[in-house]
Order: C-alpha cells, then structure tokens, then sequence
C-alpha cells in the first residue's frame, strides 16, 4: 500500500462503503418487497401477478 | 416505436418480459460492475494531480449519470400518463424514484468525501453541488407525494405534473459548470469534443457508467413488477371487501 493511498485511504473507504450500504438498502428493499408481494398473490390464488 | 409502446402497454404481457428478462439483467448487472471495479482498481492508473482518490470518481460520476437518467426517464414516463394514457408509464414513474434517490445519495455523499482531501472542504454551495441537492430533495418529494395519495392513477397524475415541472432541473445540473463559475471541475466524458480523459481512464469509468444502466434497468423492472402485482392485491381486496358489503 502507497503511501499516497494510505493518506486518503479513509475517504475512498467511506466512499465505497457509502454506496455499497445505499445500493444493499435500495436492492435488498427491492426484493423483500418482490418476494412478499409474489407470496400474498400466491396466498390470494392469484398466480398470475 | 410507438407500436412497441402499445404492444407492451398489457400489464400482463410486460409481466412475462419482465420474469424472462430478471435473471439476464441481475447476470449483466454483476457480470459488468465486476470488470468495472477490476478494471477501476487494477487497470485505471492513479490520477496524476487527485493521486489515488481517483478511485471515488468510479462510483460518483455514474451515480450522478443514472441520478440525470431516472429523473429524464420519470418525465418521459410523465409524458406517458398525462398524454398518451400509457397503463404502465406511472407504474414506472413510481419505480424510478427511490432507484435516482439512492444514486442522487450517493454521487452527493462521495463527491463530499472526494472534495475534502481534493478541495478542501466537504461542501460548497456551487451551482453543481446546489443543482444536485436539489434534484436530490425533489426525488423525497416525488416519493412523498405517492405515499400521500392513495388511489395511484390520482397519485400519477400529481407526481407527473411535478416531475415535469422538476425536469427543468436536469439541464441545471449538467450544464451549471459551463454556465456559471462552479468548484466543481467542467464536464470530461460528455462533452461534444469528445472526452478529455485518457482512455485507460474512460474504459473502466465507461463500463461502470453501463453497470450503473443494467442495475437501474434491473431495479426499475422489479419494482414495477412489484407494483403491478401490488395494485392486482388492492384490486382483489377491494373486490372482496365489496361481495363482503
């Protein structure tokens, strides 16, 4: 590791941490949301969505 | 194309499409961000005056990219509501929001943490910083207004008329560094000379730019099949409840 890189090394962490917690949040709602509306369809015997 | 736009106006058929064409877009999606990152942290050299925080620039610039993009597709599908009746153009208005939010958040949050080490400071009221602030705010509204009103075709034509009045805002955004004297450095991919940086640069920004493009086409599918199947549950509820009356 340069010596560059270690002296900016917390502001490019935070950065790719920052998004990576975004993107989860946003993709990981996505699919809960998906997935339980599939279900209450099924539940509903309604397969067809 | 307009044909298209019609054949695919069935919400029912658009359902099928869209379970065919999932897989292939989450495989693309992973597929492309993982060569972008290997190509943005092994191939892209360190900048010779930003150093290492380079590295930042390969999540920001796309974000803010699909941040214009979402907001530019949210009109168009305003568009389709308010004149064409398309059935599935404030389904995807709706999608759209939260996906151009969470990029908008952070092309905002990274751009503070590569200011600091690079400008100075974390923030400053320029007009690109303030421009995407902005859009940034208007993507809590939009999502605000559909949570305030229950019946959707009423709660699209709202966020419709909005939206458009908002899309002023895009080209702020995009050409407030040409228009006024910002912090924040000119454009250097999209420009109508061609780009400025070097291409063992560009490529890897360039393929993170189109992994951005698959996860906000991945998104927007999913949350619109999401929707619809949403609006078949009220519609059977309130089919229920109405034999229960």
């Amino acid at each position: 590791v340069s010596a560059e890189f270690a002296s900016h090394a917390g502001y490019i962490v935070a950065s790719y941490v920052a998004a990576i917690a975004i993107l989860g949040l946003l993709v990981g709602q996505t699919i809960l949301r998906y997935r339980s509306a599939k279900a209450r369809l099924g539940d509903a015997g309604d397969e067809r969505g | 194309m307009t044909d298209v736009l019609y054949t695919y106006a069935n919400p029912q058929r658009f359902t099928r499409l869209a379970d065919r064409l999932l897989p292939w877009l989450w495989g693309a999606t992973i597929t492309a961000l993982i060569i972008g990152q290997f190509g943005a942290w092994f191939v892209a050299p360190a900048d010779y005056q930003q150093g290492e925080t380079i590295r930042i620039k390969y999540i920001h610039v796309p974000a803010a990219w699909m941040s214009l993009l979402a907001w530019t597709m949210m009109s168009l599908s305003a568009i389709g509501t308010l004149v064409f009746r398309h059935p599935l153009a404030d389904v995807a208005q709706k999608a759209a929001a939260p996906i151009g939010a969470a990029f908008a958040a952070i092309c905002l949050l990274t751009g503070s943490f590569w200011g600091k080490p690079m400008w100075g400071t974390w923030w400053v009221w320029d007009a690109r910083l303030t421009s995407m602030l902005v859009l940034f705010l208007m993507y809590l509204g939009v999502m605000a207004l559909w949570r305030a009103i229950d019946e959707p075709t009423q709660a699209g034509k709202a966020v419709a008329i909005v939206t458009l009045v908002g899309a002023i805002n895009i080209p702020i955004v995009k050409f407030s560094v040409d228009w006024w004297n910002t912090l924040h450095q000119p454009a250097s991919v999209l420009r109508l000379d061609g780009p400025t940086i070097h291409e063992s640069m560009l490529w890897p920004l360039l393929i993170m730019g189109l992994a951005a493009g698959l996860l906000l086409a991945t998104l927007m599918v999913m949350r619109m099949r999401t929707e619809l199947m949403e609006r078949r549950l009220r519609r059977l509820a309130l089919a229920q409840a109405g034999r229960g009356a």
